[in-house]
């Protein structure tokens, strides 16, 4: 058994894990199952580096669930009557409607980066330094703040050209 | 005086100067120190970066931390109770009882380790046409083993080269070794490559324990990859005789006594076999497995010729290859009736379409910890996918070099590394073609 204090890694990680899935697979609870996962994984392999371990386990967790997402889609719009349609839109909250509002604007705007400026965005936003940004991403320490730097003033100027198109349809 | 970039800047904001080389640390800070203008920058940057933190956080969901002891206590219940064998385990073991199998027949047929001349050990080419004859499928390209003798995390290889270079006409096992200086009866230079080897002929055939053809080489070949550098080389070279030639079956008829393990018995795919020993079995397993249960046959007129032409047999990087391991890749997913072998969860070991250029099993000592496929894209350049085992880090996977992008995946058998000179969405899209497909 390693020296690693699983517990407070748990305690540290969790959330950034989960946080860091949920702007991959955009649902809450599935964000939070991938996050347990990754540990349940973690747990089993312990890994030496087990933060950059679990966050590797997590992107790919995520990819792999963006395929079944896809899949299930497919399967949904084959399946769903246009009834059926209606009662969903009709059964939804208004409040939870702001957050997926809300989620929808953060998304809309992460999508619109390429995959190495979203995910160095996504890997430092879960707490990830510099150099496991940059042995996830294959780039050289010296080269995750550029990306960086590139990445969020892509965001603000996406972020703020949505709001500027939404207060034009307003 | 340059400025600052504005990467730095990001750098010094996010506190990740303390992870640059040392003096870029010092020289951003010292900057920062005595230039208004970049501070002025600093201060724009600063706005930036805490807008996008703060649109990301519009995403940040409430985490609700479950019990890390039941999650603790989930896996413990959930850890199987013997450690299921990987498909690199199931290979090691039948490699090893192959070489133990014959190793021991050997012994009982009188044969000593000591009492073998080290020319004969070092490298014997067999002529098996008789066993290769029957019933072997047609072998269209040779395979050459290599086994690593000098990098610490090399343990073995496995080489295609092209079909062009090796007539079809001898079925043939030469299995190549670095030898002792002692050995050398001749040198040649092989090609352009660095000195690092040399290819050896006219053995005296009485030191040749059971191959009247026999070629010693030492391997001499520019190395593709940083990995590669310091390997020595074992190579078989196995080649097929017409249409009664066929790739597998011959190594086991050739390197099992006739009158002992009939071929139908055993047979054997060469290929699948040079894989378990690349991955497994030390150089003189290799050896002394090809060298010494290899049938006594007299030369012929086809091994002679193909030895005068023997400067084709230099591997040449850009020849075409399908290989054996290509053949051999994790892709055919083999039927194996042993039920904790879940071979069909496992990833190809090459990108289908792609020329194999080297296959080598990555360990340290006799440990294997992995694989590493070296291929060709249409365009000429280099893609390298190295394929842990489980539980090995990544951290024996050497760094991409300038130029290179990387992508991994982790998968139930170990992660999978590629590394290339492409767009990392180019890459992602080669790593996905090694998954089956549904």
């Amino acid at each position: 058994m390693s020296g690693i204090d699983w517990n407070d890694l748990y305690r540290t990680t969790f959330p950034e894990l989960v946080r860091f899935l949920h702007r991959k697979v955009w649902d809450e609870e599935r964000a939070r199952d991938l996050a347990q996962e990754a540990f349940v994984r973690a747990l089993q392999h312990e890994p030496r580096q087990p933060r950059a371990w679990l966050f590797q386990v997590a992107a790919n967790l995520a990819r792999d669930e963006a395929r079944t997402v896809i899949r299930r889609k497919k399967h949904l719009v084959l399946l769903k009557t246009e009834a059926e349609v209606k009662e969903e839109s009709s059964n939804d909250p208004s409040a939870k409607l702001t957050e997926q509002e809300r989620w929808a604007a953060v998304r809309e705007v992460l999508d619109s980066l390429s995959e190495k400026d979203r995910e160095a965005l996504l890997l430092w936003d879960a707490g990830q330094s510099y150099t496991e940004i940059a042995n996830q991403l294959g780039l050289a320490v010296g080269a995750v703040g550029t990306t960086l730097s590139r990445a969020r003033k892509r965001l603000a100027k996406a972020y703020e050209e949505r709001e500027t198109v939404d207060v034009a349809h307003r | 005086m340059s400025h600052i970039d504005e990467g730095e800047l990001h750098a010094y904001l996010d506190g990740a100067l303390d992870e640059y080389p040392a003096g870029d640390a010092v020289r951003i800070r010292e900057h920062l120190d005595s230039c208004a203008e970049c501070v002025e920058r600093l201060e724009l940057e600063r706005a930036i970066r805490m807008e996008a933190h703060a649109i990301l956080g519009l995403a940040a969901p409430e985490v609700e931390l479950p019990s890390f002891e039941e999650l603790r206590a989930y896996v413990e219940r959930t850890r199987p109770k013997g450690r299921a064998i990987s498909v690199y385990a199931y290979r090691m073991r039948l490699a090893a009882s192959v070489v133990l199998a014959l190793g021991t027949g050997w012994m009982l047929r009188g044969g000593l380790p000591g009492a073998q001349a080290p020319e004969a050990r070092a490298v014997t080419q067999v002529d098996a046409t008789q066993a290769v004859a029957q019933g072997a499928r047609a072998l269209s390209e040779p395979v050459s083993v290599a086994s690593g003798g000098g990098a610490a995390g090399d343990i073995g290889s496995i080489e295609g080269a092209g079909v062009s270079e090796m007539p079809a006409t001898v079925p043939a096992l030469a299995v190549r070794a670095d030898l002792p200086s002692e050995v050398v009866a001749e040198r040649q230079e092989i090609g352009s490559a660095p000195a690092t080897g040399a290819e050896i002929r006219s053995l005296p055939e009485a030191e040749m324990r059971s191959a009247a053809a026999a070629e010693v080489f030492a391997v001499a070949e520019p190395a593709p990859v940083e990995a590669q550098k310091q390997r020595a080389a074992v190579d078989a070279d196995l080649t097929a005789s017409g249409a009664a030639a066929e790739r597998g079956a011959g190594l086991a008829a050739e390197s099992t006594p006739a009158d002992d393990s009939p071929e139908e018995d055993a047979p054997l795919d060469f290929a699948r076999f040079a894989d378990e020993v690349a991955t497994t079995a030390s150089i003189d397993e290799v050896v002394t497995t090809a060298a010494i249960d290899a049938a006594p046959v007299e030369p012929t007129a086809d091994s002679a010729k193909r030895e005068e032409s023997s400067p084709s047999r230099e591997r040449s990087a850009g020849a075409p290859v399908t290989s054996a391991l290509e053949q051999n890749s994790f892709a055919a997913r083999r039927s194996v009736s042993d039920d904790d072998v879940a071979i069909s969860d496992e990833p190809s070991m090459a990108v289908p379409g792609l020329e194999v250029v080297t296959v080598t099993s990555l360990g340290q000592g006799t440990a294997p910890s992995g694989t590493h496929v070296v291929q060709r894209m249409e365009d000429g350049s280099i893609i390298e996918i190295y394929h842990l085992l489980p539980d090995v880090e990544l951290d024996i996977v050497p760094a991409a070099a300038a130029g290179l992008n990387e992508v991994r995946a982790l998968t139930e058998s170990g992660w999978i590394v590629l590394q290339g000179p492409r767009p990392v969405e180019e890459l992602e899209t080669l790593l996905e073609s090694l998954f089956p497909t549904g």
